[in-house]
């Protein structure tokens, strides 16, 4: 008797077993979210972000992982065949990916496409549909050491400053004598990022109405090109600039920060770096001087995509609505860390969160500009001819030819 | 009677023969087995792949088991494209093909430089720590092997600490020279040859460096290969220099553990009778030592040239190809296009030639190395 009831037990308990996996099994889907780690404090609001959607959808489970050498593991990822449903996308990687067909049109699955500043949309968006929702983003703006304004007596660059401005006060900085040993008006890098918001606030432009890639190819681009590459060589030829290796930095924004230079152009990743590398520097921002051509930034984003190859396409876009959607901007937002929210509407909740020098990278969402080079191109070749200019070793023209050129 | 007798007798020994030789196939394939699988798996297919998809437009991207695309498969990962992409890198004028030359002849520069000095610098310091006499001599070992077994990237990184230009090497010459104006070393376009007139006073200008005229002779500034005859002369960059001094300085290291190993092997017994017959020390040095020590001088040296074309972790830390494109190696252009460019079909043609390159090359030391 004894034997058979217990046996009975256990038969029902292993039912009960098979029931409650089973059950798990059918509903419960796990979908892999890979990235990139970026701020310790990113990082945490996201595992928050996530934790909030798997509370409010119990039966997706999100597997984030933030890998280093993100681009290439996900590269290889690709080529398998084998890829996560969601993933980050770099502006730059954006037309490689869809070229080569492993990201899905999100033109039906995305919850709220309207609201995202319109040069940012632009850049996920083909043949007229948007494929991702942006992440977030950055702005480059003019970052300026107020002690070492103060200290010279030259006033602090505002909204309107020109490049004449720019060189003026420069000018003045050094002309002061009261800038430490070693420090320089300006560090400014000769990398194509640099070269292409100036020639952005000369009038140039990247793309043509064919789609066309138009980089300093002839008439008023090449003139810009040309125009950018004179005016910030000059500076650093006539000892008005220098670049971080010159100032024994890593990048511009190090030198900023440890006093070497009274001002730099950089993104708003420099917010959080500053705040916590260097927070005594006593420090403000204004928007990009304007050109001849006036007003110019550029913009650096990334995007949440969903993979092509996906066994849970619903899943995937539930997830990626809600990181994107106007409550997952204000999260960005109120989070105040380094990049932007990707929607207009949250961007004073940024501001506040990180206080008043958030101000002129918001406002250049206005007019900014994604450089997105074609998927072949040449970057890192282009990008180290810069330096010989900066040097005086090569005529701007020459580089502006070979930017132009053919690949 | 007796032949067949004979034939009677063989046949259960050439059994025997036969189940040994097939023990012996077994125990062999087993002992190479390992060996052989990770030759295979590693190097054997891979190569294939990489000669197959040298002929495909493939962008390293779209994912392989889309298949080929055809008409009736639109969606295919990759079509097949002949050797366009050899073409491209080595006969069309282009940025492919000028990145190309450029590297190339970044690397040749490389070669040239890196391999005999640090042929000759291994054998100084072999020859050195492997006096009787030298006191400390474990500890002189040591030191000279250890950037061998250090990391190159922690020692790229480092370097670029030193060589910056308010870093310790700059400083280090100003205080001895105050007069000194820094060098930017990392990044620094020059070539050492055109330094080197620069400072007996020649200084050619840039216009005379960019006229090809065949009928004067001036040919500096022709092409070959998308490159200008001036920059196939103008020697290593300083910031190649940089590099070149910190590759030699990392696998010297390597080298002199090599060399001592194979001096060690050298009979006593040798030297005496040579003493015996009236050698001089730098006698014995020169008529003893390197021969005896060629077969090893052969390894050290293919060993260093196939390393030095395939230099890459420097440059990728370091430099990225920059300045100019002055530090641009093969191997690295081969990672650029394959992974920055999405050119995974002309990266695979890349290291091809690279790979054809550096046989021609081994095969040509071996002949030389082997007629002395």
């Amino acid at each position: 008797m004894r034997t058979s009831r217990f046996t009975a037990l256990g038969a029902a308990a292993l039912a009960a077993l098979a029931l409650t996996t089973g059950v798990f099994a059918q509903d419960s889907v796990t979908i892999t979210l890979m990235g990139h780690s970026s701020s310790p404090a990113e990082d945490e609001a996201l595992s928050a972000s996530i934790a909030a959607f798997e509370e409010a959808y119990p039966n997706i489970d999100v597997d984030v992982q933030l890998v280093p050498d993100f681009d290439t593991v996900l590269q290889t990822a690709f080529a398998s065949g084998d890829y996560p449903e969601v993933f980050y996308t770099g502006q730059s990687q954006f037309g490689r990916y869809v070229n080569a067909g492993v990201i899905a049109n999100g033109s039906a699955n995305i919850e709220t496409p309207e609201g995202f500043y319109p040069a940012l949309a632009a850049v996920y968006t083909v043949g007229g549909e948007l494929y991702c929702p942006p992440k977030d983003f950055s702005n480059l703006a003019l970052e300026y050491n107020k002690d070492l304004f103060d200290a010279a007596g030259v006033e602090y660059p505002t909204n309107d400053w020109t490049w004449d401005d720019l060189r003026a006060a420069a000018e003045a900085l050094a002309a002061s004598g009261t800038l430490p040993e070693g420090t320089v008006p300006i560090a400014l890098n000769p990398d194509i990022d640099r070269w292409f918001a100036f020639y952005v606030q000369a009038g140039g432009t990247f793309y043509d109405e064919d789609g066309n890639f138009v980089f300093a190819n002839e008439g008023a681009n090449y003139d810009a090109a040309i125009t950018a590459l004179e005016f910030t060589s000059g500076l650093a030829l006539d000892g008005l600039s220098a670049t971080s290796s010159d100032l024994s930095a890593g990048w511009p924004g190090e030198a900023f920060g440890q006093g070497t230079a009274a001002m730099t152009f950089e993104g708003n990743w420099i917010v959080g770096y500053l705040a916590d590398t260097f927070p005594e520097l006593n420090w403000g921002t204004v928007e990009m001087p304007a050109g001849p051509a006036g007003d110019g930034t550029l913009t650096f984003s990334e995007a949440y995509c969903v993979g092509a190859d996906n066994a849970h396409p619903e899943e995937s876009w539930l997830l990626v609505n809600f990181l994107t959607g106007e409550e997952g901007a204000q999260r960005v937002a109120t989070g105040g860390f380094g990049p932007m929210p990707p929607r207009e509407a949250s961007g004073e909740t940024w501001i506040e969160a990180v206080g008043e020098n958030g101000a002129a990278y918001v406002a250049g969402g206005a007019y900014a500009v994604a450089p997105v080079t074609p998927s072949d191109y040449d970057r890192d070749g282009l990008g180290n001819f810069i330096g010989g200019v900066f040097r005086g070793d090569e005529d701007p023209e020459d580089v502006a030819d070979y930017a132009g050129s053919e690949m | 009677m007796a032949p067949v007798s004979s034939t009677t007798q063989a046949a259960p020994g050439g059994a025997k023969i036969r189940g040994k030789t097939l023990q012996e196939n077994i125990a062999g394939w087993t002992f190479v087995g390992p060996a052989m699988i990770v030759l295979v798996g590693f190097l054997i297919i891979p190569l294939f792949f990489a000669a197959y998809f040298s002929m495909t437009d493939w962008d390293g991207i779209a994912p392989l088991n889309r298949g080929i695309r055809t008409e009736e498969n639109p969606q295919g990962a990759y079509a097949f494209d002949g050797l366009s992409n050899y073409s491209r890198i080595l006969f069309e004028e282009g940025r492919r093909q000028e990145n190309f030359f450029v590297a190339l002849k970044n690397t040749i520069n490389y070669a040239i430089v890196v391999v005999p000095t640090q042929t000759v610098i291994a054998l100084t310091l072999a020859f050195i720590v492997n006096q009787r006499w030298l006191k400390g001599k474990g500890f002189f070992r040591t030191a000279f092997y250890f950037p061998s077994i250090t990391s190159s990237v922690v020692i790229s990184l480092i370097f670029m600490w030193m060589f910056s230009t308010g870093g310790l090497v700059n400083s280090m010459i100003r205080t001895l020279f105050p007069s000194y104006s820094p060098v930017t070393w990392l990044d620094n376009p020059d070539g050492l040859f055109h330094l080197v007139l620069n400072a007996v006073g020649v200084d050619p200008s840039r216009d005379v460096l960019r006229i090809c005229d065949p009928a004067t002779f001036q040919l500096l500034g022709c092409e070959i290969g998308s490159v200008r005859v001036w920059d196939w002369l103008s020697g290593p960059s300083v910031t190649m220099t940089t590099i070149m001094i910190l590759a030699i300085w990392t696998t010297i290291g390597t080298m002199m553990v090599i060399y001592l190993a194979a001096l060690q092997n050298i009979p006593g017994q040798v030297y005496e009778a040579a003493t015996v017959d009236g050698c001089s020390r730098l006698q014995l040095f020169r008529f003893i030592t390197v021969p005896l020590l060629r077969p090893t001088t052969f390894f050290v040296i293919t060993v260093g040239l196939i390393g030095s074309l395939q230099v890459f972790d420097q440059v990728y830390v370091m430099t990225s190809g920059g300045p100019a494109n002055t530090t641009l190696t093969v191997a690295y252009l081969v990672y650029r296009s394959a992974f920055r460019d999405a050119q995974m079909g002309l990266a695979a043609a890349t290291a091809i030639v690279l790979f054809i390159i550096i046989f021609v090359f081994t095969q040509v030391q071996r002949r030389i190395t082997k007629e002395v």
